[in-house]
């Protein structure tokens, strides 16, 4: 067990080095990180001076190893847009992220597990139809534009629910609504398909057979089982709604990390956007990480050698 | 053992009968059996009229898609007050016609799609087909970077790539192209890994047939069918990817119209404009829709063995 926490760990940071190293190289081969600092009345000596100041003069696997060691004591440079440190600025963010996408995550989990549970049990019936049409439109639609049709009607047209901002949970309603539809679509669909799948295995047909009440073999034996892929897409989800939540909190200006990468792409301000990149892959690791480890809780048949 | 669900029981009567005319049983269940291919050819149909439109916008539009029109500007759809018969769809803020640039911005998201798909399967489907066939020490660098990048949220990585290269057609499809390989790749390997051993493969082997032909000829075409699924499903995940970038202005670039751009304008005019919001979002939605439908209806009838 230990040597696996051991290989996922190296596993993890060889994700994360991956990430920072792609950042690096891009923004050197993005174009002179001088270019962006300086004003275009600077002089030849000026620019040498700041390439020299910031170290962009010597070789690149010393800028290389200097951005790693920077890296692992949290230091991704100045923002140029803010001139703070990038990280606190993401670390400042972080919060609010995290925020929208659990909310938007227990939305997605409340909704469609009982949605495709239902739809199992019933299956060929009307409601199973109506789950899985929905489903597969939920799944087609692009989350944004339900955002912004969610603004234009509670919004703009009802005034029921604030469009743009962060507080309240009133503010929270409707970006975490946009961000759960596309899970919840999929967990739908995956409860549905899993259970199903579940129900036809024969310790199902034993337990029934022995006479055990129907709920209960819905619920000890059947969904124990079917939760194991449905937790699997559902931490890969979280990640998804990271990516998401770029788009949504633009929609609904929400603070956090997603709308800061944005603006920070927009202004070209790199270290910024590294720090972020940096940060959300670490969230997303530290997640698959945790994932792993709960499987064997999940499944008993899983041994890590 | 007996057949104990009445579902299986029919199919053992119908693989009886097979020979006489059908029996009512097997006529309703064929009905139910076709019910899929229906909805399948609606999709079907639906793709077909986008990628017309895509290919044969500049004679399909009726207006211009950048052509402005100020004094006609947020003019409601034909059928409402005050709509025009001229702009179908209504006008934008700039009086531009919302369906000739919707007709324009099928070419983008569907341009995006098929180069992005097709880039990102080429590259996977040929790396993981060498690094299955051969293995050795490039199959493990290579399963190694898939595993890792798959760890990684797509969106993420994308957004990362077009923050460096800049935005523009060109560098979507590639870091769309770059973003994807890894699912192919791992795909056609653990197709590959069993293919290899089938026993036509041996066959092939031992009359001389060189590795390479082997893998193209014999291999590759059995291992084709998920890769298929995989596609369509991957092409609707581009689809949404692509405009949510245009959403976000890392896209192509205006005033070449693309769906996502053309919901970003639309935030601003959400409280007298509606129709500015609603078309695309809906063009957007049949199409990736259609395609989802589309690669359901694929895996059913490329998968025997799934249930649902």
């Amino acid at each position: 067990m230990s040597a696996f926490v051991l290989r996922r760990l190296v596993d993890a940071l060889a994700a994360v080095l991956g990430v920072s190293t792609l950042a690096f190289l891009a923004l050197r081969l993005s174009g002179d990180p001088v270019a962006l600092l300086v004003t275009e009345y600077a002089t030849e000596a000026e620019i040498a001076r700041v390439r020299q100041v910031l170290g962009l003069d010597r070789p690149l696997w010393v800028q290389y190893a200097r951005f790693l060691g920077d890296v692992l004591r949290g230091d991704f440079g100045e923002s140029l847009r803010f001139i703070r440190p990038a990280a606190a600025l993401v670390r400042e963010t972080l919060p609010a992220t995290v925020e929208l996408a659990t909310a938007a995550l227990l939305i997605a989990v409340v909704v469609a597990v009982p949605l495709g549970i239902v739809a199992a049990l019933r299956r060929g019936t009307l409601v199973d139809g109506a789950v899985t049409v929905a489903a597969t439109v939920g799944q087609s639609m692009p989350y944004f534009w339900l955002g912004i049709l969610l603004i234009m009607l509670f919004a703009v047209r009802w005034g029921w629910l604030p469009s743009f901002g962060h507080g309240s949970w009133r503010h929270l309603v409707l970006p975490a609504v946009t961000l759960a539809m596309t899970p919840m679509a999929r967990t739908a669909r995956l409860v549905r398909s899993g259970l199903l799948e579940v129900l036809s295995q024969d310790y199902i047909r034993t337990a029934r057979a022995k006479g055990l009440a129907p709920p209960r073999v819905v619920v000890h034996h059947a969904l124990r089982n079917a939760a194991i892929p449905v937790v699997t897409i559902l931490a890969l989800d979280f990640g998804t709604l990271l990516g998401g939540a770029v788009v949504t909190e633009t929609i609904f200006a929400w603070p956090g990390v997603g709308r800061l990468i944005v603006t920070a792409i927009q202004s070209r301000d790199y270290p910024v956007v590294q720090a972020a990149v940096f940060y959300l892959a670490m969230v997303f690791v530290l997640l698959h990480l945790l994932l792993d480890l709960l499987y064997a809780r999940l499944d008993p048949r899983i041994r890590y050698q | 053992m007996r057949a104990s669900t009445p579902a299986s029981a029919t199919s053992s009567g119908v693989a009886t009968l097979a020979a006489h005319p059908p029996a009512p049983g097997r006529a309703l269940r064929g009905r139910r059996r076709a019910r899929p291919h229906a909805i399948a050819r609606a999709a079907l149909a639906i793709l077909a009229v986008v990628a017309l439109a895509a290919v044969a916008a500049p004679w399909v539009a009726p207006h211009s898609p950048l052509k402005q029109e100020i004094r006609q500007r947020l003019t409601p759809p034909a059928w409402l007050p005050g709509g025009s018969a001229a702009h179908l769809f209504g006008t934008d803020q700039l009086g531009r016609d919302l369906l000739s640039r919707l007709i324009f911005g099928a070419r983008i998201s569907l341009l995006v799609a098929v180069l992005a798909v097709g880039l990102a399967g080429t590259v996977g489907t040929g790396l993981g087909l060498v690094a299955g066939f051969y293995g050795g020490w490039a199959d493990r660098a290579l399963s190694r970077l898939a595993d890792i990048q798959l760890a990684f949220p797509l969106t993420l990585l994308v957004i990362t790539l077009i923050a460096m290269l800049g935005p523009s057609l060109t560098n979507l499809v590639v870091a769309l192209g770059v973003g994807g390989w890894a699912a192919y790749f791992r795909m056609t390997r653990a197709q590959v890994l069993s293919l290899r051993e089938a026993e036509y493969v041996l066959a092939a082997r031992c009359l001389g047939v060189p590795d390479r032909l082997i893998a193209i000829r014999h291999v590759l075409p059995n291992a084709v069918a998920p890769l298929i699924v995989l596609a369509s499903f991957s092409m609707a995940q581009v689809i949404i990817l692509e405009s949510a970038l245009s959403f976000l202005g890392l896209g192509v670039q205006p005033p070449t119209p693309t769906w996502g751009g053309m919901l970003a304008d639309s935030r601003d005019y959400l409280a007298i404009a509606w129709w500015l919001a609603a078309f695309p979002g809906l063009a957007l939605m049949l199409t990736v829709l259609a395609i989802n439908v589309v690669g359901d209806w694929l895996r059913d009838a490329l998968d025997p063995r799934l249930v649902v």
